[in-house]
């Protein structure tokens, strides 16, 4: 690339001082992002490997067909307006009961969905004389 | 190595005082419990938060839009400034519109875009993405003019085509303003993206500090406001600023 | 600059028209209902609207909200700050301490303050006032800490074998020297703050200009939005070009040469 190079020399004796510090530099920036990509993509697989354990065998049966399901979401918490709002984009809420969210018309790739967030316990059929 | 310890032993005392303070003061003034939470309640609030998934998301939402407004900042932004600094015409044509549209912060539109696209994404990535684009844009323009012509008209005398000059004198001339350019423009985003969540809610951090005053969680805020500003200072300190630093330290130079 | 009369006037010229081409597109396009009136009436509108404004004082009045926050702000944030960067500045312990605390309340954009704010004061001038103090404090303390910090030791010494008390150290060796860092540090601090005052003042407050086009996008009012945009636009423009920037650079020229700053 001998046009970079003429650009470079007429900066001339900088050139070797900056170009020192300029590895350094680029140095920091690198490890910062390599590490930032590193663990996402490790939380993520994570994620996505603990997922299918939350969800209940007799619920992965029913999976299968294919049709929307009715769930029994259940979380290690009460649930808040956040956890309630971000549920009625996978389906409707039907009514919650302590620590429990039931959400009906949930697609499967969506229970899919809601089963990689880490912080649901489990999700169950949701089982009868349940509002 | 004594300077070193002087240092450490004064840091371990500013924290262990302001800690002892902030509790103390906490328990002792005669203000309701939400004034002024302990620093404990600060801590258990980010255990509570990450426990209930909710602070992984906020941050995660924030971050996807800065990250959002860098990349149109980088990739429409600065090839724009550059394109318009180029020619004399176009940058004493521009010059005044960029200074009065970056005068004008995005937030300022934001009630105009309300109306425009009500309350949603569509207006925090607007907002966010105007504040970030502007300076950006004004920065690169005015690196490419702040190029001594001398290096310009060396390379005529060698007889370099128009995109030759372009590509090695220009372009590396106007970097460290380019690079000034972001770090400004993604100061003011970073900021605008903040009041923005707070004004137009969809998740992020400003909403979560702004939702939680609603209901007097003051430990909510205070975390919030810690992670903001030290989400800032890792951008800056780990990519921004060694950006401005390494493209002075090469071409920085070329502006004397 | 030593243009004459013509040269001013053709300057002026320049800048002006670009935005005559923009208002004229503008007039342009809704007049040919590119888009519907509600999302951007045309230009005379607007101008009606700013002329009905100043006449019946509505305009003035938020503009003096918002400025008189500005100026209350700075003259309490600028001297605590100044003098607090120099106080913590001299002790050679503490400054390399402080000065990363002081470098991430400045990472703490001043909005991010206001539900704090509001959780101390409640809704209204205080909370708004306090954040723009937040903002400029914060930035010129830290500019001044690392002004002070960053002006040559030598100059020091001189003063002192000269048999200068610290009082002349202060006065006549780290203030002329960080002047540079200060001044560049209050016109950065004004420009953040005026940004954090225009969005703190849409949340927490019922007058000023953020309040205004707040106030009126809720109403629908499109033109009011535009002018207080004009005008939020046109006032910062004219405190930095004719106010800020000059005394930096007549401050860089007096003092730049004695501080090795950054």
């Amino acid at each position: 690339m001998d046009g970079g190079a003429l650009g470079l020399s007429l900066l001339g004796p900088v050139k070797g001082l900056a170009m020192s510090r300029f590895v350094l530099l680029k140095h920091r920036s690198a490890v910062f992002l390599l590490v930032v990509a590193v663990a996402w993509g490790g939380w993520e697989l994570f994620l996505t490997v603990t997922a299918p354990q939350r969800i209940d065998p007799t619920l992965q049966a029913a999976l299968r067909a294919g049709t929307p399901v009715a769930v029994a979401v259940t979380l290690g918490f009460a649930p808040e307006n956040f956890h309630i709002r971000l549920f009625q984009s996978y389906g409707v809420v039907n009514g919650v009961r302590g620590t429990t969210v039931f959400l009906n018309r949930v697609s499967p790739e969506d229970l899919h969905r809601i089963a990689r967030y880490y912080w649901v316990k489990r999700i169950s059929v949701q089982s009868e004389g349940v509002r | 190595m004594g300077r070193y310890w002087e240092i450490i032993s004064t840091w371990v005392v500013i924290l262990v005082t302001s800690v002892a303070a902030w509790s103390l003061a906490a328990a002792t003034l005669p203000v309701p419990d939400y004034f002024l939470p302990p620093p404990s309640a600060v801590l258990s609030a980010f255990i509570e938060l990450m426990a209930k998934g909710m602070l992984p998301t906020f941050v995660g939402e924030s971050l996807r839009r800065i990250l959002l407004a860098a990349l149109l900042g980088l990739f429409v932004g600065v090839p724009l400034g550059l394109l318009l600094g180029i020619s004399r015409g176009t940058a004493d044509f521009a010059y005044p519109v960029l200074n009065f549209f970056q005068s004008v912060s995005g937030i300022a539109w934001l009630p105009l875009m309300l109306i425009w696209f009500g309350f949603g994404e569509r207006t925090i990535l607007v907002a966010v993405n105007y504040t970030v684009l502007f300076p950006v844009i004004f920065n690169a323009l005015l690196g490419v003019r702040s190029v001594p012509p001398i290096y310009v008209n060396a390379l005529r005398t060698l007889g370099a085509s128009r995109w030759r000059i372009v590509r090695d004198v220009l372009v590396p001339g106007a970097l460290p303003n380019i690079a000034m350019g972001v770090r400004l423009g993604l100061a003011y985003g970073w900021r605008a993206l903040i009041a923005a969540e707070m004004l137009v809610g969809a998740n992020g951090l400003g909403f979560m500090i702004f939702n939680a005053q609603a209901f007097h969680l003051t430990a909510r805020i205070m975390l919030g406001m810690g992670i903001i500003g030290a989400l800032w200072l890792a951008l800056d300190y780990f990519l921004l600023r060694p950006l401005e630093d390494a493209t002075i330290a090469r071409w920085g130079m070329v502006q004397r | 600059m030593m243009r004459g009369w013509r040269g001013s006037v053709r300057a002026l010229g320049r800048g002006v028209l670009p935005f005559a081409l923009i208002l004229i597109v503008w007039a342009l396009a809704t007049r040919a209902g590119v888009l519907p009136a509600i999302f951007l009436p045309p230009p005379s509108d607007v101008a009606r609207t700013a002329w009905a404004m100043l006449k019946d004082g509505s305009l003035w009045i938020n503009i003096g909200a918002s400025l008189g926050r500005v100026v209350v702000s700075l003259v309490i944030s600028v001297p605590l700050a100044v003098g607090l960067g120099i106080f913590v500045g001299l002790r050679r312990r503490l400054s390399p301490v402080v000065e990363p605390i002081a470098g991430f309340f400045n990472a703490l954009s001043g909005i991010a303050w206001l539900p704090l704010a509001v959780t101390w004061f409640g809704l209204g001038w205080v909370s708004v006032t306090f954040i723009m103090f937040n903002t400029i404090f914060f930035l010129v303390f830290y500019n001044t800490l690392v002004g002070v910090r960053s002006v040559p030791h030598i100059f020091e010494h001189a003063v002192r074998t000269l048999g200068g008390s610290q009082r002349h150290v202060i006065f006549q060796v780290l203030i002329p020297g960080a002047m540079p860092n200060i001044v560049t540090g209050i016109r950065m601090s004004i420009g953040f703050g005026w940004r954090a005052l225009i969005a703190a003042e849409m949340i927490a407050t019922s007058t000023g200009l953020g309040f205004l086009i707040y106030n009126a996008s809720n109403f629908h009012q499109t033109d009011t939005i535009l002018v207080g945009i004009v005008t939020i636009g046109i006032l910062w423009l004219l405190t930095d070009r004719l106010i800020l920037q000059p005394i930096e650079r007549w401050t860089v020229e007096r003092w730049g040469l004695v501080s090795s700053g950054r």
